[in-house]
């Protein structure tokens, strides 16, 4: 049979983007259609944006109260485990074998003394070091691994972890910057307003598999031009709207961001009559399903936090939650949703968060609207890989703006962007 | 209770549910109200959190008056791709009880959305308390705990 090089043909295409790989000139008031759905450029993003030296969310501390319990989770599309060891000490570690590649972690959450892969049972203590390979020695003094196997050097990969006030990150970098440099001091400081070191408690998951790339979650929130527009129970019930004090703030290198807005009246005012979609006369049935109490410092009464790369931290009215973005391919993302509250809630906060929890998720009367108009943003550019948006709300520039008529910080997100994956 | 009467229950409550579901399918909302006490709890929940006890539901609805709310969104709030459901309802259990009967269910409802192929959206079980009215059965709880935990995009209509 004549040899043929199979490998070698297959790997050409994917070295090169099967698009245009060039940013428009305009630079980041433009986002060309292409990186929404170019399999090159999404596996780059594993590689530079996912695996490269920034903190990814994995968990909530208080999600592994005891020593052996453990969590699966994600950084990037690459499947993690959170281990909390004997000492207290949290790992994260790949779920996948040193031995062949397999994801041996297949429960969400569990306790364990160790875990065994369950092919060949190699085993691996809490800090995802090697302990056990069967048969190592061989048989009846046949077979065994070479004399000079090193177990040391075939424990599960690790990744760095951090730890901030009931938050865990972790990194594929050796070395990360701690992750309160990482966050910079303006966004640390958001973050502080609702993890202020009190113990958390969760709710519940909400889990969603949407059809669209996951950078449109990521810009969705960092987009406060649609909140007016789009979410007509937001603007209605005055939660979030572009006549009410708003601010737009980053970190400096615009790749976090906030978007910051204090509830307001359920009126019609000169700003209001581009909003063809408020109901002024709207009222509820049941008006405990909104029923906000003030509980963070400051006047704002909504902070959406986009923490770069996989993260957004949702502080609406009294319905908190993780939202952690699990790419799944370029046309597809998981959004795992962990809704929390604190430990010291009474009875009466945990019922008002879980009620206006009904804003939030897949069935959300404000998110809900997201996860169907990002599918429809999907299939409108894929077929259109050689064009693309433009973003000139607000001007052209990543100022920080005390309003929300802007798309300042989808373009500080795209500035960053563009620097990770090399993209000019 | 005899045999017979235990027998004719179920089928009167197999018929309740059957209509409640094509209720929803026909998108007939004040019918899908209809099958609700005025203080009914309706939660759409996965089973996730409902079997390691977290709260969380995806739809929680603690009124008639908040599930009005709730048909308010789907037809004048929420943005959403046209679509339809179907549901398939079947193996209901009974067990009658002195102040309200307690049935389950499983159900299977699919999503037709345009232009796509009919897919599977949720498959699951109603866990419902049911009482008697004059104009017949209402639900005073219906949890709707569905096993798929991931929900295909989004979820618009009621379970």
């Amino acid at each position: 049979m004549p040899y043929v090089n199979l490998l070698e043909d297959r790997e050409t295409p994917l070295q090169k983007p099967t698009a245009t790989d060039h940013w428009p000139e305009e630079g980041i008031s433009r986002v060309p259609y292409w990186i929404y759905s170019d399999p090159a450029n999404y596996k780059r993003e594993q590689e530079k944006v996912f695996g490269g030296p920034h903190w990814n969310y994995v968990a909530l501390s208080c999600e592994l109260p005891n020593p052996g319990d453990f969590k699966r989770s994600y950084v990037g599309d690459k499947p993690v485990v959170i281990v909390k060891d004997e000492n207290g000490k949290f790992y994260v570690f790949e779920n996948r074998c040193a031995h062949r590649g397999v994801q041996f972690c297949r429960e969400r959450l569990g306790n364990t003394k160790r875990f065994v892969c369950p092919y060949h049972q190699w085993s691996y203590d809490l800090s995802g070091d090697l302990i056990g390979v069967p048969f190592r020695r061989g048989v009846k003094g046949q077979g065994g691994m070479p004399e000079n196997f090193d177990r040391k050097a075939h424990g599960l990969r690790q990744l760095s972890v951090a730890e901030r006030n009931g938050v865990l990150f972790a990194s594929f970098a050796d070395k990360p910057s701690t992750i309160e440099a990482y966050l910079g001091e303006r966004m640390l400081g958001y973050f502080n307003r609702v993890f202020d070191g009190r113990e958390l408690q969760v709710l519940g998951y909400q889990r969603q598999d949407i059809p669209a790339n996951w950078k449109l979650m990521f810009e969705n929130i960092k987009d406060p031009y649609h909140a007016s527009l789009l979410h007509v129970f937001l603007v209605t019930f005055g939660l979030f709207r572009a006549d009410q004090p708003s601010a737009v703030h980053m970190d400096d290198y615009g790749r976090h961001a906030c978007l910051i807005s204090s509830k307001g009246d359920q009126k019609a005012t000169t700003a209001t009559k581009d909003m063809e979609n408020l109901k002024t006369d709207l009222i509820l049935n049941d008006d405990r399903l909104l029923d906000p109490k003030r509980e963070f410092p400051g006047t704002a009464t909504v902070v959406m936090q986009t923490l770069w790369p996989n993260l957004i931290v949702q502080q609406q009215s009294n319905t908190l939650a993780m939202r952690h973005i699990v790419p799944q391919g370029p046309n597809k993302f998981r959004l795992d949703w962990t809704f929390f509250g604190y430990k010291n809630d009474d009875e009466e906060m945990v019922r008002r968060r879980l009620r206006q929890a009904n804003l939030m998720g897949a069935a959300g009367f404000v998110s809900a609207d997201d996860s169907e108009v990002m599918k429809f943003s999907q299939e409108g550019v894929v077929p259109y890989q050689r064009d693309e948006g433009i973003m000139e709300m607000g001007g052209l520039g990543t100022s920080e703006e005390e309003h929300m008529v802007t798309e300042s910080a989808i373009r500080g997100f795209y500035g960053y962007y563009r620097k990770v994956m090399g993209l000019f | 209770m005899s045999r017979e009467e235990l027998l004719l229950l179920r089928i009167e409550v197999q018929d309740f549910l059957d209509s409640y579901g094509a209720a929803i399918d026909a998108g007939d909302w004040d019918k899908f109200l209809a099958c609700f006490a005025t203080d009914a709890e309706y939660q759409i929940i996965s089973r996730e959190n409902f079997d390691q006890g977290f709260p969380l539901a995806t739809v929680r609805c603690e009124s008639r008056k908040m599930l009005r709310d709730r048909v308010f969104g789907v037809e004048e709030t929420m943005m959403y791709e046209p679509r339809f459901t179907r549901h398939i309802i079947s193996g209901v259990r009974i067990d009658p009880s002195e102040d309200h009967l307690k049935a389950i269910a499983n159900y299977c409802v699919f999503e037709t959305i345009v232009d796509q192929e009919t897919k599977i959206l949720q498959v699951g079980r109603y866990d419902a308390n049911l009482i008697q009215e004059e104009s017949g059965f209402v639900f005073t709880k219906l949890h709707c705990i569905f096993d798929s935990v991931i929900v295909p995009n989004s979820l618009i209509y009621p379970i």
